[in-house]
């Protein structure tokens, strides 16, 4: 009994930690003074960031993050986060913003601000030239790998609530579970999957049916109005120099037009 | 963008290794000073310290460590109250830590016979002579394999921190697993150190036990 009171009790300290008002964090002009911007950055989601050979963070949203500190003329101060602690780092203003593929929900938009989308993912379920699907409802009995909470995760239980869709900590982990035969289909971006059958020998991942471009946005905590300001200026900017569609073009080997701004 | 897994991969999970023992080393000694005042808490002859210690056990023996971590690192900035990971870390562990310690020794000093409190009152030993220099000696005998048991978890359960930033073993082989998509060879790798740390404690509970003890 006083174990499950325990457990409860600490549910709601969670909870009421994650839901309490926002710490004051620091607006554009308190950004500059200091003379640096606190980024989080992925490490563990390649293309966007991963780490290279020699252990240094590399990726779609590592040169974002760099250019815009270059931009504001100010340092990168980059923190590796996970999914799991992006939101709360935002919130407890242990970071500036976060630059880690995000996408927004109307949830997560509860929580914290977002830019104008900076990049787009094509996502898609890839499997084996054998298993006949074209689209979510033929998925039948078949098993697809994917990470969870990322926005395949959204879509897919979306579009096809009763498949059989197995949740993965993270990308190695989904690729692992598809390539170990745990699951039939994987689904994940367009060019994860063209990596993974470069990398594994009989390995086949062609395309089953693309779910949707899932753009990628910057987050930042609530009540910085000119920091939002600032990056969507620095976004929109992005969009038309092609400096953006460069970006892509590097690390997602895609052009991508520009998405309609938030 | 996916690169080879190489032999400087290694070297980064050793590097990595670093802050798993580091992290369980302030945990174990954190947890030790704070698990001997839990333990003479719970068995000194009053209640209202027994239900303090009762009360601190329950309550975090009953919480995931996941869930300390969160409000220490996390919840404590919403009051105001500034701590870094490493703080946030080692009062975490450490809490968690003792709670368990304290308990296997409450059961250890308890696992004495009642016979030797007797025997040392009628030698005239007051209280705490009796507890330090009759049943503790007897307790530490017992105490040690079921202490070093806990350890062993500790420096598993040490990669909970990786949600306030920590970069230890765990985290490390998640990262590189992500960046070479090998994830068998990654924590292959991992799994060999974890074994190597847990072994090196586990032969020294062995020779703990060995050891001919003064009071016997």
């Amino acid at each position: 009994m006083l174990k499950h009171l325990s457990r409860i009790v600490s549910a709601v300290l969670l909870a009421g930690a994650v839901s309490v008002v926002p710490a004051m964090a620091a607006d554009l002009q308190q950004i500059i003074a200091s003379g640096k911007i606190r980024i989080g950055v992925p490490v563990d989601v390649a293309p966007f960031g991963s780490m290279d050979a020699s252990n240094q963070p590399v990726g779609l949203d590592v040169d974002m993050a760099n250019a815009i500190a270059k931009a504001l003329g100010v340092t990168a101060e980059l923190t590796p986060i996970t999914g799991a602690n992006r939101i709360p780092y935002l919130m407890t203003d242990k970071l500036d913003i976060v630059i880690a593929a995000m996408g927004a929900t109307p949830q997560r938009a509860l929580q914290i601000d977002f830019t104008s989308p900076y990049a787009a993912l094509s996502e898609g379920v890839f499997g084996p030239d054998n298993i006949n699907v074209s689209s979510a409802d033929q998925l039948g009995d078949y098993t697809i790998a994917l990470t969870k909470g990322t926005t395949q995760d959204l879509l897919l239980t979306a579009l096809a609530p009763n498949a059989k869709i197995q949740r993965y900590d993270d990308d190695a982990s989904s690729a692992a579970a598809f390539l170990s035969g745990q699951a039939q289909l994987l689904a994940t971006a367009d060019i994860v999957a063209q990596d993974i059958m470069s990398k594994n020998k009989g390995a086949v991942l062609h395309p089953k049916f693309i779910m949707s471009e899932s753009p990628c946005y910057i987050g930042l905590p609530q009540g910085e109005p000119e920091l939002l300001h600032w990056l969507n200026t620095y976004v929109h900017l992005g969009w038309h120099d092609g400096s953006l569609s460069a970006l892509s073009q590097k690390w997602l080997g895609t052009n991508i037009t520009s998405l309609p701004p938030i | 963008m996916i690169r080879e897994f190489g032999p400087n991969d290694i070297v980064y999970l050793l590097e990595a290794a670093r802050w798993t023992v580091a992290l369980a080393l302030i945990a174990a000694v954190g947890g030790g000073i704070l698990g001997v005042i839990v333990a003479v808490l719970r068995i000194v002859p009053f209640k209202p310290a027994n239900w303090l210690a009762i009360g601190f056990i329950n309550l975090i023996q009953g919480t995931p460590l996941l869930g300390q971590l969160f409000v220490f690192f996390f919840g404590l900035p919403l009051f105001h109250v500034v701590v870094d990971p490493w703080v946030a870390a080692a009062l975490s562990l450490s809490i968690y830590a003792s709670a368990f310690l304290g308990e296997i020794w409450r059961g250890s000093l308890q696992s004495v016979s009642p016979r030797q409190w007797e025997a040392g009152a009628s030698l005239g030993l007051p209280y705490h002579q009796r507890l330090l220099h009759v049943i503790l000696p007897q307790a530490i005998r017992i105490a040690v394999p079921p202490t070093v048991g806990f350890l062993v978890q500790l420096v598993k359960d040490t990669s909970l921190t990786a949600l306030i930033g920590f970069v230890e073993l765990t985290r490390e082989s998640q990262i590189l697993s992500n960046s070479t998509y090998a994830p068998l060879q990654v924590y292959g790798v991992a799994a060999l150190i974890y074994f190597v740390i847990c072994f090196a404690l586990t032969r020294l509970s062995q020779r703990l036990e060995r050891t001919p003890h003064a009071a016997r």
